[in-house]
């Protein structure tokens, strides 16, 4: 075939939805070729058409997922997705519209729900099988579209007082090896459940400052390699027992959500950064538990309108997902109800990445 | 560039020989033109031995529409809606041999918008095709051995579904 013919091919096939690039795989060796290059999945990574997704996953140890789509005809078109069954049960966290799955053990696994490919990594650890502590944190470099696995020690990790090096290992997914970064003992701790969110090039965590105990927030920086805190303000930094917090991404900016332990089911106050500047956070609203619908359990996930999906329980004691207008108060049902309430939900841009590996 | 240029008029030639004429500022839009003027050579007419004249006449159609000027904000508004129209009529075309011809046209003579435009209208076309259906309109030879073939459906056998 000509170049010039293929030349136009290839200004077509760029342009086709996701689904039917993946079929036409079997068009053409040529085609093949093209539709597996990684310059064509990076600029389809670009492709402003790209859409966004809602990942329900009821429980840990159930394989069926349900994928919203999440745009006007939200909540009304979904598909069925089946996680690979060697997945681990915690979900780390969704970069670039790939998922992370690790659960302490020695293998993590890198997954895109939108041509339902898997990756294995192998995680250092102890390898007697024990329980490792570790947190592992994901994210997808924005430059170079390399999945990061980040795995930093949760314990105070000196026996000898002499030795302040702090050892955090990374992994690329392109290099395929992991690389120890040594630095100063930070003057932060996380925890192996610490929540994760990646914006742009920063991996983000919760974690606790060493001596206090007060809530910090930390950055990754998947291109330089550091590590930087951000101060949270005094109604945030807490060290009071009466709040749990947790980090959430409402529209491409950092969230916490603050909920009020004093009593059973809190209210949630969203506190917003803007343009990732830590003086900027603000308490842009609360979310009360208490609606007229019913009593709000659980914060989980915004989608791309910036709606609020949480869980309630409805008359038959189920926990359900709802949908929560955070002006108006309203809620409506996702249509997705479990008898235990520990559901997932992801949102999440489809992607080419992995088709090539 | 000078600035009298916008009155110019350029002499395009189709491949079946005839002329159309189009001022210079509209036709500027194809960089493959841009580049021959750059380089003087449109002192004569332009001959495009790629572009027969119903294609032409459709191109010119297009950069024409696609070079009016909106006079203020309000206008710009109104034109930009206007040009949405004016695109989605454009590639609703009788015979979807125009639509590849303008594909190859757009392509040939470099104009990027329109080469969008349509290789989006064809893509949108071709989206729920079987693959052999999609191999017939590129007139595409398979060249998989059907082991090999049914191996790469194996690999995304969920998008057949």
């Amino acid at each position: 075939m000509s170049n010039y013919i293929f030349e136009i091919q290839t200004e077509i096939i760029k342009r086709l939805p996701m689904k039917s690039l993946v079929q036409f795989r079997s068009v053409l060796k040529q085609w093949k070729s093209l539709i597996d290059s990684s310059q064509l999945i990076a600029e389809y990574q670009q492709n402003t058409r790209l859409q966004q997704h809602l990942l329900v996953r009821t429980d840990f140890f159930k394989y069926d997922c349900v994928s919203f789509l999440d745009n006007d005809t939200y909540p009304h078109q979904k598909v069925s997705i089946t996680v690979p069954e060697s997945v681990p049960n915690q979900i780390v966290g969704c970069s670039q519209g790939l998922f992370c799955f690790y659960d302490f053990h020695n293998a993590a696994v890198i997954w895109n729900p939108s041509i339902r490919k898997s990756v294995d990594v192998v995680v250092p650890g102890p390898f007697d099988g024990r329980f490792d502590n570790d947190n592992v944190g994901f994210g997808v470099c924005p430059r170079t579209l390399d999945p990061i696995l980040v795995k930093i020690p949760t314990e105070y990790p000196i026996k000898n007082l002499d030795n302040t090096t702090w050892v955090v290992d990374v992994f690329r997914l392109s290099l395929g090896v992991w690389k120890s970064l040594c630095m100063d003992l930070p003057t932060w701790c996380i925890t192996s459940t610490c929540s994760q969110v990646v914006i742009d090039k920063f991996i983000y965590w919760h974690v606790f400052e060493r001596m206090s105990g007060y809530n910090l927030i930390i950055s990754f920086d998947m291109i330089s390699e550091e590590f930087t805190e951000i101060r949270l303000p005094d109604s945030l930094s807490g060290g009071n027992d009466d709040t749990d917090m947790y980090i959430c991404k409402l529209k491409e900016s950092l969230v916490v959500l603050q909920v009020d332990q004093t009593e059973f089911y809190g209210d949630c106050g969203v506190w917003m950064m803007d343009n990732g500047d830590p003086k900027s956070f603000e308490n842009i609203y609360s979310i009360k538990s208490n609606i007229p619908d019913g009593s709000i359990q659980n914060v989980l996930e915004f989608n791309r309108n910036g709606e609020v999906i949480v869980v309630m329980t409805n008359e038959e004691k189920e926990h359900e997902l709802f949908v929560y207008e955070p002006i108006s108060q309203h809620v409506n049902h996702l249509g997705i109800s479990a008898k235990r309430p520990s559901f997932f939900v992801g949102s999440y841009t489809g992607t080419l990445l992995l088709l090539d590996h | 560039m000078s600035s009298s240029s916008s009155s110019k008029m350029i002499e395009l030639r189709s491949s079946d020989g005839e002329t159309f004429h189009v001022e210079e500022t509209v036709v500027l839009q194809s960089e493959t033109i841009k580049q021959m003027i750059d380089d003087d050579c449109a002192n004569a007419a332009i001959p495009l031995p790629n572009v027969t004249s119903m294609t032409l006449a459709k191109v010119i159609e297009y950069i024409k529409k696609h070079a009016e000027k909106p006079k203020d904000d309000d206008d710009k508004k109104v034109a930009e809606e206007d040009l949405k129209k004016f695109d989605a009529e454009f590639v609703k075309v009788d015979q979807e041999s125009m639509l590849f011809d303008l594909v190859r046209a757009a392509n040939y003579l470099n104009i990027k918008s329109l080469l969008d435009l349509t290789c989006q209208a064809v893509a949108d076309s071709i989206k729920d095709l079987s693959v052999e259906e999609v191999r017939k309109k590129f007139n595409i030879q398979n060249d998989f051995t059907p082991e090999e073939e049914a191996k790469v459906r194996k690999e995304n056998a969920w998008a057949f579904d």
